[in-house]
This record gives C-alpha cells, structure tokens and sequence, in this order.
C-alpha cells in the first residue's frame, strides 16, 4: 500500500486527466480519498500551444516610482482608495508550472492587470486591462478571458511602495487594495504582446523565495497557488 | 511574576504605531498576578468581559513591558474602536462588484477558554534519528502527510494566529502526521482534539475543518520544504497540508502543560521566517484573500 500513488495525482500528465486512479485500491483508500478535501483545479498547456504577436507600445504612464505615487496621489483625492486587478497565468513546461510575466526595460516585472474605473466590476476590469496588455487589436483575435478565483489580495497603508496581505491594524483608509486573480487559459491562445514589453514564462521554483528580483506580491505566488492541484496538459 | 500598570490612553492614535506583539495565552491551572480586579477595571467590561481566565501570561515580564511601552495606545484602541472601524472605512476598503467573497467570522480571544492537561510526550530525539525515523516510515507507509490548522481569533481588531511552542523554542500550527489509511479531516479533528482539547480519541465533532489553504513539499528527508512540487521529483517523502478550522463563538482550549498556546498577530508574523519558518510566516499571504467579519458579543 504506497501513498505516494495516491497523492501523485496533483502532477498529472495527460489529456483531461482529473486525478490519479489506481487499480487496486482497498475500500480503506477508497473511502479516504473521498473524505480528502478536493483541491480546485488548473489545466496548464505548455508554451508552445500558444501563439505570441507584438502590437504597438503600450508606455508606463510614470517614469519613476516617485511619479508613480505622486500620480496615485492626485487620483486619490478624486476617486478615493484605488483597486487594482492582476492576473495569474499559468503554462506549464517540463511539467512545472510557470507564470506569464510583463518585462519593462531589463528587470521590472509586472503581473498583467491594472487599475479599475471608479465603480468598475472586478471581473469585467480585469478583462479589459487583459485585452488591453495582451490581446490582439482585431476583434476576432480577442480570447474569451476565463477569469478564476481570487488567490490573494495585498493592501498599501501610505503613498508609499509597501504593501501587506492584509491591511495592517490601525489602517483605516488604505491607498490601493490589489486583488490577484487565477485566469484559465484554454489549449490555444494568441496574445499580442506590446513591443516595448517583454513576455516571460517564469516557473515557480524561480520566483519562491526570490523576494529581491520579483518583489513581494510575486515571489510569494508560489504560496498563494500550493493548493490548486496543476494538471499538466500535453497536446 | 511581575507587576504593571495599565498606562491612560492617549488623546489620539498616531500615524505609525508600533506593531502588535505575541500574546501568550495562560493556563487557568496557574493562576496569572493579575487578573479582572483592580489594576484592570477600566477595561474589565471591553477586554475581560467578566471573565476568570486572562489572556496575557505575565510571566512574559519582557513582552509586557514592550507591549506598553511601545505601544500604549492599544488601549485606546479598544475605546476606540466603534467609531475608526466604522462605515466609512467600510467602504473604503469594500470592494466593487466583489467577485471575491471569502468572509471569516472570527470572535474576540476573549470569548474562549484556557486550560491545561497532561504533558504530552514528544520526541526528544536528535536530527540524526529523526531522519532515520522518517526514513523507515517512509519505507513502509510512503508519502507521509501532516496535516495542520490554522485558527484565527480576533484581538485589537485584528487576526491572531493560535500557535504552539515547544519547550520555548520552536512554533508549529496545530495538527500532525495522519496515520496510514486515514482521511485529511478525520486525522486533523484527531490531532486537535490531541493537542487543543479534552477529548484525546473523542469523536471530533467539535472541530469545524474547512478549506485547505496551502501545501508544502519536501522532496527529500533531508531538505527544506517548498510551496510546489519540485520538478524532476517524482517521490517527495512528505506533504504538509494547511486547512482553515472555524471556531465556534466560544470553546475550551485544553492545551498539555508541556506545550504554550499562543496567539501572535498576523502582522508579526508577516516576513517573519527567520523566527516562525516559511510556513507560518506564509499564513498572513494563504489567508489575504478572506476579509475577516469580527463578530464582537
């Protein structure tokens, strides 16, 4: 009786595969499994079933992350505390799952995602900023964003860049509240990456830990997707 | 055991306040110097609510005097905190069409109870036999998994974390190693009833187990832990499984003299890994999502 067959379901390899089924499984196993806690779960296709365009620069609105707050700032004071949506996009490659990362210039990186309107629904934002950074321009080419649960959300007490998973006591008027969202992508996608930017397909292995170079909402990606079980889709 | 005073509240809340620290929840076998008499009357009906049993251990001289010292204007948090907590932070903070829906009731510490029971025995062995031990369990039983809770109270209007200390050293979530054959919930239910409660074998229906909040590898008996399965492992030896367990409005903690029930702030463990490890220090990101419904009696 190994459990290691039981529990090897969260990498799966294989078409539609939802779990690991052995064949001769005692009513023990049986009946344990069932009262296991099901994890949610992400089909993740590899980076070649995808097809990768460029369209025209989209440019950062700041030049400096001083800029960046002063700007927050302004809009502070007409719209209150800002939302921002990001998303979380999933290939898998070597049967590790990685996630779909904006470069600007040489090191910033970015989840794809953005500030929502005054009064825009998360979802329907989170679409848009989607299209806006990573879809082609024609409307034929516009993939059908699958938006999934949210998996963490981060808050920024002052006009300063730091920022906690959980709004910190004493804080009662947050400047952003940052949510990140789990996006499906179906087995074929074409994205249009703008050409001042730069699109990287990082693994997981690289960002967890790695507070320095990803900075503390993405390096801690990791954590927030331990739970999903990662069904790696061959094609 | 030492003394202190209660120190008046300022007339205002400043910007940056100091963080909250660590409570340490005291037995009632061990009967605290001090308690909702005196030296406490002014806030007997906000914190103490009538209560026999405190929640500060002071026998933690250290953590007292840097809770006041630092950070005097907790109390007046605790007037306060009907009206900064009101509507209009509210909705500040609320979200616009909220698709993210996960609410948290948690109840003030002050709702439970705290007392002690029989040590416990644990191993007290070196890294050396621990490893050995490991290893000839995997050989028999495979893949081991440990199952641990994590269980939030309110303090201060913020999340507090139970967690336990070994012989004043080292801190771990609620739970344990499931045994073969045994489901997730059944075996966490068993190992809080073990540690938090009267009942060693009862039937665990008092514990309410809800969803798995993270996962942790480790691929080898002797490395570290990771939040992911590493790639080319095909044979990790073991799998620490994080599940979010709701308290009630109020229970019983009984807690073996040899273990220290704490409750520490979501804000000190933030980051925190060199005191509490990456799997505690992660729980504040696993539970970011959750927007905490403090339901105050």
């Amino acid at each position: 009786m190994y459990f290691h067959r039981r529990n090897a379901y969260f990498l799966s390899k294989g078409k539609n595969d939802g779990g690991c089924q052995s064949e001769s499984d005692s009513t023990e196993e049986v009946e344990a499994r069932r009262e296991m806690v099901t994890s949610p779960v992400v089909n993740t296709y590899p980076l070649s079933s995808y097809t990768f365009g460029t369209k025209e620069p989209k440019m950062e609105k700041d030049t400096s992350v001083a800029d960046r707050l002063a700007r927050m700032k302004v809009n502070y004071m007409k719209e209150g505390m800002r939302t921002s949506v990001e998303a979380i996009l999933l290939v898998q490659e070597h049967n590790h799952p990685h996630i779909l990362l904006l470069q600007i210039g040489n090191t910033f990186c970015k989840l794809p995602g953005g500030r929502l309107k005054p009064g825009e629904n998360e979802i329907e934002g989170l679409k848009r900023k989607l299209s806006s950074k990573l879809a082609a321009n024609s409307l034929a080419l516009q993939p059908d964003w699958q938006i999934g649960e949210c998996v963490a959300i981060w808050w920024r007490p002052n006009f300063e860049t730091i920022m906690y998973p959980y709004c910190p006591p004493h804080i009662t008027k947050p400047k952003e509240c940052k949510k990140l969202f789990i996006v499906h992508l179906s087995e074929r996608e074409y994205f249009a990456v703008p050409k001042n930017l730069k699109l990287l397909a990082v693994p997981l292995f690289e960002l967890y830990d790695n507070v320095q170079r990803y900075g503390p909402v993405i390096s801690t990606i990791p954590q927030q997707l331990s739970r999903f079980q990662f069904n790696m889709m061959t094609v | 055991m030492g003394e202190y005073e209660w120190s008046r509240a300022p007339a205002e809340i400043p910007s940056n306040p100091s963080p909250l620290l660590p409570v340490h929840l005291c037995h009632i076998t061990e009967f605290p110097s001090w308690t909702a008499t005196s030296k406490v009357t002014q806030h007997s009906d906000t914190v103490l609510r009538h209560r026999p049993v405190c929640y500060f251990a002071s026998p933690l001289h250290f953590f007292l005097s840097r809770l006041f010292s630092a950070f005097p204007q907790a109390l007046s948090l605790i007037f306060r905190m009907n009206c900064e907590m009101g509507s209009s932070e509210d909705g500040d903070r609320s979200s616009s069409g909220g698709s993210s829906n996960y609410v948290l009731d948690i109840y003030p510490l002050s709702c439970y109870y705290f007392g002690s029971k029989d040590p416990l025995l644990l191993k007290d062995e070196t890294l050396a036999d621990r490893v050995l031990r490991m290893k000839s369990n995997y050989a028999r039983y495979g893949l081991r998994t440990c199952v641990v809770a994590v269980i939030l109270v309110e303090l201060f209007k913020h999340p507090h974390l139970l967690l336990l200390q070994v012989k004043n050293s080292f801190f771990k979530l609620p739970g344990g190693r499931l045994r073969p054959g045994e489901s997730e919930i059944n075996g966490l239910k068993r190992k809080l009833s073990r540690k938090l409660s009267v009942n060693e074998d009862g039937d665990g229906s008092d514990w309410e187990v809800g969803e798995c909040l993270g996962m942790w590898w480790r691929p080898d008996f002797e490395t570290l832990l990771y939040p992911y399965l590493p790639p080319n492992v095909k044979n990790p030896k073991e799998c620490t499984k994080l599940f979010l367990v709701k308290l009630p409005p109020s229970r019983k903690f009984i807690v073996p003299k040899n273990l220290k029930l704490l409750a520490i702030p979501l804000c000190q463990l933030h980051e925190n890994d060199k005191t509490y490890g990456p799997i505690i220090a992660g729980v504040p990101q696993l539970l970011s999502k959750f927007s905490f419904n403090i339901i105050d009696s």
